[in-house]
């Protein structure tokens, strides 16, 4: 390979500061902090736990601990602020018009919201069904 | 907008990318399927949780065949990998280098990895009665 680190280094453009390089920034260590979060999560649940042996009463255990809830809660928010904003990265790659990107960009800032509130509900409200 | 972007689905991937514009696509796809994923999972969890409500416990349902079990772990486990590799290339871009050879060693650590997974989902679906 003719590259080197010099070249490599001179070949970096200085990145404007402004919402989209801090969205871009975002998405890059909020993956890294996602790979403990939704990885244990997976690995407690799916892989150890297994689904059988979940059902409400397991979820309400695991609730009556506030380390798990913290645990989940952190899980919710990162997951989403990522998932979302990734999701608007895409969207935006394959909208042309400025109108509909911007409708579009509202529509996911609701449902972002929508299901951080659902999801915080859940967590603080626990488990209520009979 | 004169510029012609409308390629075949084929087309596009025969293009001279190679492995690590497939690590994008996947990339991409695996995102936005988990954004899809975790919204219904929280989604479903609430209803379930709060009301017993009976679509949201056949979501559930649907979630714990082996099946689906599989797909989400290969999803959440690629996706986190080839995540990780962005951002850490993105993060020291002096590793921009060893690019190729940081994609090959992610396939090295993804194969391992996701097959005992399965094994391990398969086994649970076998003894677990679904
Ligand atoms: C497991 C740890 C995870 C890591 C390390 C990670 C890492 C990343 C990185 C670095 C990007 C930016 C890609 C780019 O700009 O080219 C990205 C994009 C994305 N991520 Fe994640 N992520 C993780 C988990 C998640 C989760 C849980 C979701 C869904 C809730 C998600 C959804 C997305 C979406 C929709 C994109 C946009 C894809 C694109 O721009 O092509 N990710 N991820
Ligand atoms: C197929 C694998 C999965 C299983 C079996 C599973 C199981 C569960 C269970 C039983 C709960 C209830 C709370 C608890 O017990 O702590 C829960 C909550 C949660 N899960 Fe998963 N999960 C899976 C995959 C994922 C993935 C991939 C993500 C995202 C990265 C995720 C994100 C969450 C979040 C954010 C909550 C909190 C829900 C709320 O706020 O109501 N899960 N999961």
């Amino acid at each position: 390979m003719a590259t080197n680190t010099n070249q490599v280094q001179l070949n970096q453009a200085a990145a404007p500061e402004g919402f989209e390089s801090w969205a871009w920034k975002w998405m890059r260590y909020s993956g890294l902090l996602l790979i403990p979060l939704a990885w244990g999560h997976v690995l407690i649940q799916d892989i150890l736990v297994g689904v059988h042996a979940i059902d409400l009463d397991y979820v309400a255990l695991r609730w009556a601990s506030l380390g798990w809830r913290v645990y989940d809660f952190l899980l919710l928010a990162f997951a989403f602020a990522h998932g979302v904003n990734g999701l608007r990265q895409v969207l935006n790659d394959y909208i042309r018009s400025d109108t509909t990107r911007k409708r579009v960009t509202w529509l996911l800032f609701i449902l972002w919201l929508v299901l951080s509130l659902i999801g915080a509900a859940a967590i603080v409200g626990g488990v209520r069904a009979p | 907008m004169g510029l012609n972007r409308r390629v075949r689905f084929f087309a596009g991937l025969r293009y001279r990318g190679g492995g690590p514009m497939w690590a994008w696509m996947l990339h991409r796809v695996t995102g936005v399927a988990l954004i899809l994923f975790v919204g219904t999972h929280v989604f479903a969890s609430f209803f379930m949780q709060q009301t017993g409500n009976d679509f949201a416990t056949t979501i559930n349902i649907i979630y714990e065949s082996w099946i689906f079990q599989v797909i989400v772990a290969f999803i959440v486990i690629f996706h986190g990998l080839n995540g990780m590799r962005i951002a850490i290339l993105d993060i020291w871009p002096r590793f921009q280098m060893f690019q190729r050879e940081a994609l090959w060693l992610q396939w090295f650590i993804f194969i391992p990895v996701y097959g005992l997974t399965v094994v391990i989902l398969i086994q649970h679906g076998l003894t677990g009665g679904y």
